[in-house]
């Protein structure tokens, strides 16, 4: 029922209609997105911050609104905790490159868990490297699940922060990231959620959770690409240093020195991604008109049939979860005796757009010791009818390879 | 469906599961190897030449089955026609669909002419 509201979602792929089951990538738009956006070019164009006109304070109002409105859907306690980035990436990169850089020194350690995405792992590589700190991961168990009897054991008093993966794109897990922060807290470590797979899916409250940083990315929830968000806590986020600088950072600027910004905008250099940041908020208003309860039920509902049906292919292998309500809409598997790059092939003959290699966490694979696996990924405008053309798509390829 | 028949016939699929030429040679004379990222497909190429001409040429290669037959076709080609350097250098993707009797697009074109790309890398 809520296909209507994509438009891509009527497009043909090679003569057949269009399965997109890979959201975890990116989700398809609703129209309500693509008219902000157009709207914001049509009518509204402007800088922002900055004009007196008419047109710069409507703009800006629409930027500060998605603010306001990013701010309420994760429970954020005032709007300067809420920065706009390019992405998750680049706002697991600004906590990196500032925080990390002021506060991770020789010998520290940096927590992770053995399912991260390389947008967080790649940073930390980094930054542990040039300051002589030491990256540690939390290992996963058979089931997909990060083994958390090993999690106090690896947090000490060294491990200046936890950065984890509140859904993992891979395993669809979700973590219990609410308790570890917790237990991360008590031994005097920040943490830093990595939400890019849990924005849109899952419900997210960073003040219940008590996270010091948690970081989406828009076009993964049904926004435009180029814009994601990192909320930060206002203590942490006052004495940091900024990332970027340049103009709209600055309070005051004289040849020699500079003093900068209040929150959130000290952390905002450059103009921004205006119409991207206004789509992001139209985003939020589409996910707040379906209810994020609602979404997170009716995609498990899907991912259950999918569990379902998948188990039933023979020579099948699935990395994710089976049981239990911690996971979401993503499922990787490989098929026995057909490469997951020429499964994708050939499910694209048939409309059908899944994602195929190692999903950006390529040591994850190597635990799992696979080279690569298939992903199917789900989001709100999928049916029980996608998955029945997925299973008919996977029985074809594997005729086609005789098994 | 007939995308896939343009990818996949009896020939490809012979080729993935039964790759000629597969292995490796001791004291080559070239090595190289090649990975694609986008799908984990990997080779490596072992070569004995002297002068222009090639003496042995073998490979492993792990991934999807495009990449496989691809290495496996070229292999019989260089070996069955005692292709020298010169030759192989002129080798096409174009001359590889000829070779499988396939036409792929631009999203797999990585996965058929990878083998081919680190081979003439190589020599």
């Amino acid at each position: 029922m809520f296909e209507k509201d994509f438009p891509i979602l009527k497009r043909r792929i090679n003569g057949r209609r269009l399965v997109y089951l890979d959201n975890a990538s990116t989700t398809q738009k609703p129209r309500a997105v693509i008219e902000a956006i157009s709207d914001f070019y049509q009518n509204h164009n402007a800088n922002i911050h900055r004009g007196i006109h008419t047109l710069s304070q409507e703009a800006t109002q629409m930027y500060e609104g998605a603010r306001d409105k990013v701010k309420k859907f994760i429970n954020a306690k005032h709007r300067g905790e809420i920065i706009f980035t390019s992405g998750a990436t680049e706002a697991i990169n600004l906590v990196a490159w500032t925080w990390g850089h002021e506060n991770i020194h020789r010998g520290d350690e940096i927590l992770l868990t053995e399912m991260e995405h390389h947008s967080n792992l790649v940073p930390w590589q980094i930054l542990a490297k040039k300051k002589g700190a030491r990256l540690k991961f939390i290992p996963i168990d058979q089931t997909g699940r990060l083994d958390l009897k090993f999690f106090s054991q690896l947090l000490t008093p060294k491990t200046k922060l936890l950065s984890l993966t509140h859904v993992s794109n891979v395993l669809g897990t979700i973590n219990p990231v609410e308790k570890m922060i917790r237990v991360a807290h008590k031994k005097g470590a920040l943490v830093l959620i990595d939400g890019a797979q849990a924005g849109g899916h899952i419900p997210i409250d960073v003040q219940k959770l008590g996270a010091d940083f948690y970081v989406l990315s828009g076009h993964k929830m049904y926004g435009p690409t180029g814009v994601g968000v990192l909320y930060g806590r206002k203590e942490i986020l006052e004495n940091m240093p900024p990332y970027q600088s340049g103009g709209h950072m600055i309070k005051s600027v004289d040849w020699q020195n500079s003093t900068w910004n209040g929150l959130p905008w000290k952390f905002e250099a450059g103009t921004a991604a205006i119409a991207e940041v206004i789509g992001l908020g139209a985003a939020v208003d589409s996910l707040n008109s379906y209810g994020i309860e609602r979404i997170w039920n009716t995609e498990y509902r899907i991912s259950e049939y999918a569990l379902r049906k998948l188990c039933k292919i023979p020579g099948i292998e699935i990395y994710a979860p089976r049981i239990g309500k911690d996971r979401i809409g993503v499922i990787s598997f490989n098929v026995k005796g057909v490469p997951p790059h020429d499964l994708a092939s050939i499910l694209d003959g048939q409309g059908i757009a899944i994602r195929t290699g190692h999903h950006c966490a390529m040591p994850l694979h190597q635990r799992l010791e696979v080279e690569s696996s298939a992903r199917v990924s789900l989001a709100i405008y999928n049916t029980k009818v996608d998955i029945d053309v997925l299973i008919k798509g996977i029985e074809h390829a594997q005729s086609i390879f005789g098994i | 469906m007939h995308k896939a028949s343009l990818e996949y016939n009896e020939l490809v699929l012979d080729h993935y599961r039964n790759p000629r030429n597969f292995g490796t040679i001791e004291r080559p004379t070239h090595i190289g190897s090649e990975l694609n990222p986008l799908c984990g497909d990997e080779i490596t190429v072992y070569f004995k030449v002297r002068g222009s001409k090639i003496e042995n040429f073998k490979y492993e290669a792990r991934g999807c089955a495009l990449s496989v037959a691809a290495a496996s076709i070229l292999s019989e080609r260089i070996m069955n026609y005692e292709l020298g350097i010169r030759e192989v250098q002129k080798i096409t993707k174009a001359d590889i669909e000829k070779m499988l009797g396939i036409k792929v697009g631009k999203a797999r074109e990585g996965c058929l002419t990878l083998s081919l790309n680190t081979i003439k890398k190589t020599i």
